[in-house]
C-alpha cells in the first residue's frame, strides 16, 4: 500500500512540473491509440532462463493496447470512451521433465468517463494536462494450459466485473490536430483496490484531433457604421469607426482583444485597435478604424472592397479569428451630399492653389488683409476665366453628387454649384479668409443648392463700409462674443460679376432663410468650411 | 341637400380663413395708411432710402424708417394696424409672426461652429478697409465713414414697436441682431433691458434674467447716472428678484 501511495505522489509531482506550462486550445474531438502497461495484482514482469536452457520462467503482466475517444461537452470538460485489451501471461517450462504450465488472462475494459483539462488556456505551451475518471465493465478472461508428457489440459473462465478508474495524463500538442498522449490510471476492478486485477496503468500513445478549438471569445456581430467610403475624406476614417465588432469573452477569465483591420488595395497598412481588456463574460463593441492610403484618391468608379478583420485574443495561446465585411469605395469625386463633409473637398493647403491665389491678389495690388476686396478680385478673376456652370454627369443608377477639386474645376473650365463653391472657398481659405457654405434644401424644389459665405473680417459696426443695407450681409457670432460680417456669394453667378453674385445670394438668404423661414425650419443651413 | 352642403363648405372655408390670418401676415403686401413727419422706405437690397406716401405698399424685403418726431401706421391685414413711433426702423420681415422654437433656431443659425481662432492673423485694420457704397461697387478706396451712432436707436425703437404690439419673439430676434450689430452701442443697457422684458413676456425666465443682468451691468460699467437709467436699473433689479421667485 505504501508503495502505491509513493508511486501516486511521484506521478503527481511529475505532473505538477507541467503546471507551469499550459495547454494550447484543445480541439473539440479526438481519437487515439495508446500502448500501456497495467500492473495487475502487483505482478512483476520477469523472465528467467536457466540450466543450459533446460527450464524457463516468464511472466508478462498487463501489456495491452487502448483505443480512446474524447469529445468536449463544456469548456474544459470532455466525455471520454476508452476500450482496450490488456493481457497477462505467465509460463513455466522444463525440458527435462517435458512439462509446461501457461497461465494467462485478458482484461477488456469498456470505460466511460470524464476528462478535465485543468490548466487554463490563457497560458502558453504545448502541454495539455488533464485528470480523468470513469466507470465501466471489465471483462476478464482467464485460461490455464498445462502439459505433462503427452497430456495436455486447458481450462478457462471468464467474468464480468464492474469498476472505476481515476487518473491523470497529458497531451503534448504537436500540431493543432495531432498530439502525443501520456496517461496514468489506477483501476479499481470490482470497486476494490485489493482485487487481483486492480492496479496502476501507464500508457503512451498518440491522438488525432478535429473540430473547433475551445472558444475564448465569440464574435457576436459586425455592425458596419460606414459602408460607403468616399475617397475625399479618407483621412477621416483614421479615427472614425468603419464598423463595430461586438465581442464576448467566454474564456471564463479576463482576456485582451486586438482588432486588426485591413482593406486590400486601399489600406496603407493594417491598423490595430490595440489590446482592449475584456472582463469575464463581458460583451463589448470594439470600434474598427482603417488607415487608407492616398491611392484611394485614384478610384475612378464605385467598386466593392473587403474589410478584413483579424481579431486576436490573449493571454494564453494567441487565438486569431478572421471575419470580413463588404464596403464600397466611391469615385474620388463622389459626395453623398453630407454638408459636413464638403469641407474635405476644399483644398486651401494645395500648393498650386496657394501660389495662384497669392499671385492673383498681388497682381491686383490688393492688401491681403482687405478680405472683402481680396474676395472680389478672386471672384472677378474666375469670372474672367469664363468658368461655366455645368451639371454633374448623369451616371445611370448612381445617386451621389460629384465634387471637383478646385484645380479640376479650373482645368475643365466648368462645374456645378458645389464645384464652384469648392473652388472659391479653396482660394479664399488659402488666403486666410474663412468661409461657410449655405445649403438650401427647398421643399418646393427638386434639387438642393449651395452658395458661399465668406468672412469679411469687418466688425459688425463696420457694416456701413460695405453696404448701408444690412440685408446684404450676415453678422455671425464666433465662439466667443466676437462677431463679424459675412458676405453671401452666389458662385454660380460668375458670369454676372461679384456684385450681382453678392446680391443674388443676399436675396436668396433673405427670401429663403428669413422670409420663408428656411433657417428656422432647417432647410437652409450654414456649415462652416474650416 | 345640395344647398346645405354649400353652406357647410362656406362655413368651413370661413373658419379656415380665420385660422390662416396670422400665417398670412407674411407674404401679403403691407400698406402705409398714415404718416407723420419724415418717413422713408427702402426696397429690397437697395442702398438708398426714398420718401414714401400714404397708400404705398411694402413688400417682404422692404424696410421703413421714421425720422425724428415722425411716425407711420401700417395696415398688416384688414383689422390690424401697426404703429411705428419716431426714429424707428423696421423690416417687413420683422412682422412675420414666429413662434418660440423658430425664434431660438433663428438665434442659433447665425452662430459660427467648429472654427479655430485664426482671426488674430488676419484681423482687419480699419485704416486699410476699402469702402464700397451705392451704385459704385468697383472697390475704389474711400474714406472710412464713421458708424452712425443713431442706427442702434432706430433698430431699438423698431423693436420697441414690435414689443408694444405683442410681437415678443420678433422683438427678441430684432434686439439680438441689434445687439450683435452694435456691440458697443452706448445704450445704457436699453437693448438688453427690452430683451429681458421680451423674454419675460414669453416666460423664458433664464434668458430674461440673463438679459436683465446684462442691462444692469452695462448701466454700471457705462456709468449712466441719468434718471432714466437709474430707474431702469431699479426696474431691472426688481424684475430679476421677481423672476428668481418664480424659479423652481
Amino acid at each position: 500500500m505504501r508503495k502505491k501511495t509513493t508511486s501516486l505522489i511521484i506521478c503527481f509531482l511529475l505532473f505538477f512540473g507541467q503546471f507551469v506550462y499550459a495547454q494550447g486550445l484543445s480541439r473539440n474531438t479526438g481519437v487515439g491509440v495508446r500502448a500501456s502497461f497495467w500492473s495487475m495484482s502487483d505482478h512483476v514482469m520477469s523472465y528467467n532462463v536457466s540450466g543450459n536452457r533446460q527450464s524457463a520462467d516468464i511472466d508478462l503482466s498487463g501489456v495491452g493496447v487502448w483505443l480512446f475517444l474524447f469529445s468536449r461537452v463544456h469548456n474544459h470538460w470532455f466525455l471520454t470512451f476508452e476500450s482496450g485489451a490488456v493481457g497477462s501471461v505467465s509460463g513455466r517450462g522444463d525440458a527435462e521433465l517435458q512439462a509446461g504450465l501457461a497461465e494467462g488472462s485478458a482484461v477488456t475494459p469498456i470505460l466511460f468517463g470524464m476528462r478535465y483539462d485543468f490548466l487554463s488556456s490563457r497560458m502558453p505551451g504545448a502541454l495539455q494536462p488533464y485528470v480523468s475518471g470513469g466507470i465501466g465493465p471489465y471483462w476478464i478472461n482467464q485460461f490455464k494450459a498445462e502439459a505433462r508428457g503427452d497430456e495436455e489440459e486447458v481450462t478457462g473462465q471468464s467474468a464480468l466485473k464492474y469498476g472505476v478508474y481515476a487518473g491523470a495524463g497529458t497531451h503534448i500538442i504537436l500540431t493543432s490536430w495531432f498530439a502525443l498522449n501520456f496517461d496514468l490510471k489506477y483501476h479499481f476492478v470490482d470497486f476494490h483496490a485489493g482485487h487481483d486485477y486492480s492496479g496502476i496503468e501507464f500508457g503512451l500513445g498518440l491522438a488525432v484531433m478535429w473540430g473547433k478549438k475551445r472558444e475564448i471569445f465569440q464574435i457576436r456581430e459586425i455592425e458596419l457604421v460606414v459602408q460607403e467610403i468616399y475617397p475625399v475624406d479618407y483621412q477621416f476614417y483614421n479615427s472614425y469607426p468603419l464598423a463595430l465588432v461586438k465581442i464576448k469573452n467566454v474564456a471564463g477569465y479576463p482576456i485582451e482583444i486586438n482588432v486588426r483591420s485591413n482593406i486590400k488595395g486601399y489600406s496603407e497598412r493594417p491598423k490595430d485597435s490595440g489590446f482592449i481588456k475584456l472582463e469575464k463574460n463581458e460583451l463589448r463593441s470594439i470600434p474598427v478604424t482603417a488607415i487608407f492610403s492616398p491611392a484611394i484618391l485614384s478610384a475612378d468608379r464605385r467598386q466593392p472592397a473587403v474589410l478584413d478583420l483579424a481579431i486576436e485574443a490573449r493571454p494564453g495561446t494567441s487565438v486569431i479569428k478572421q471575419v470580413h465585411a463588404q464596403l464600397f469605395v466611391h469615385h474620388r469625386q463622389a459626395w453623398n451630399g453630407d454638408m459636413k463633409k464638403l469641407k474635405y473637398y476644399i483644398t486651401p493647403e494645395e500648393k498650386q492653389v496657394i501660389e495662384q491665389s497669392k499671385q492673383i491678389i498681388q497682381e491686383a495690388n490688393v492688401d491681403f488683409s482687405d478680405h472683402f476686396n481680396t474676395a472680389r478680385v478672386l471672384f472677378e478673376y474666375f469670372a474672367g476665366l469664363g468658368l461655366a456652370y455645368r451639371n454633374d454627369p448623369d451616371v445611370p443608377f448612381y445617386q451621389d453628387d460629384r465634387v471637383q477639386s478646385a484645380l479640376e474645376t479650373l482645368k475643365v473650365g466648368s462645374g456645378d454649384c458645389d464645384d464652384l463653391v469648392v473652388l472659391y472657398a479653396s482660394f479664399l481659405q488659402s488666403l486666410g479668409i474663412r468661409t461657410a457654405s449655405v445649403e438650401v434644401r427647398d421643399p418646393q424644389k427638386d434639387q438642393a443648392h449651395l452658395y458661399l459665405l465668406f468672412d469679411s473680417g469687418l466688425e459688425p459696426e463696420q457694416g456701413e463700409l460695405i453696404s448701408s443695407n444690412e440685408k446684404k450681409y450676415i453678422i455671425r457670432q464666433g465662439p466667443g462674443t466676437r462677431s463679424s460680417i459675412w458676405i453671401p456669394i452666389e458662385t454660380t453667378r460668375l458670369a454676372q460679376g461679384f456684385h450681382e453674385a453678392w446680391n443674388a445670394a443676399a436675396l436668396a438668404y433673405q427670401e429663403e432663410g428669413i422670409i420663408r423661414n428656411g433657417l428656422a425650419e432647417g432647410w437652409v443651413t450654414i456649415i462652416d468650411n474650416q | 341637400m345640395g344647398q346645405l352642403y354649400i353652406i357647410r363648405m362656406r362655413v368651413t372655408a370661413g373658419i379656415l380663413m380665420l385660422l390662416l390670418i396670422p400665417s398670412l401676415t407674411f407674404g401679403q403686401a403691407i400698406t402705409i395708411v398714415s404718416i407723420k413727419g419724415d418717413v422713408k422706405i427702402r426696397r429690397g437690397l437697395e442702398e438708398a432710402w426714398a420718401p414714401v406716401t400714404v397708400g404705398s405698399i411694402l413688400k417682404d424685403m422692404d424696410s421703413i424708417l421714421t425720422g425724428e418726431n415722425a411716425e407711420a401706421s401700417l395696415q398688416i391685414h384688414q383689422d390690424h394696424t401697426f404703429r411705428l413711433g419716431p426714429q424707428a426702423m423696421l423690416d417687413m420681415a420683422d412682422l412675420r409672426r414666429i413662434d418660440q422654437r423658430e425664434m431660438f433656431l433663428l438665434l442659433m443659425s447665425e452662430k459660427i461652429n467648429n472654427i479655430e481662432n485664426r482671426r488674430e492673423k488676419s484681423r482687419i485694420r480699419l485704416g486699410n478697409v476699402t469702402v464700397v457704397h451705392g451704385n459704385d461697387k468697383s472697390g475704389s478706396a474711400k474714406t472710412v465713414k464713421p458708424v452712425d451712432a443713431m442706427r442702434w436707436r432706430q433698430e431699438y425703437n423698431g423693436a420697441r414697436a414690435l414689443y408694444g404690439h405683442d410681437y415678443f419673439t420678433n422683438a427678441i430676434v430684432k434686439l439680438s441682431k441689434t445687439g450683435k450689430r452694435f456691440p458697443n452701442a452706448e445704450d445704457c443697457g436699453k437693448i438688453s433691458f427690452l430683451l429681458g422684458q421680451s423674454f419675460a413676456a414669453i416666460r423664458q425666465v433664464g434668458q430674461a434674467m440673463e438679459a436683465y443682468q446684462a442691462s444692469a451691468e452695462k448701466i454700471r460699467t457705462m456709468g449712466c447716472n441719468d434718471s432714466e437709467s437709474l430707474r431702469r436699473l431699479q426696474l431691472t433689479e426688481t424684475a430679476v428678484a421677481e423672476l428668481r421667485d418664480t424659479m423652481p
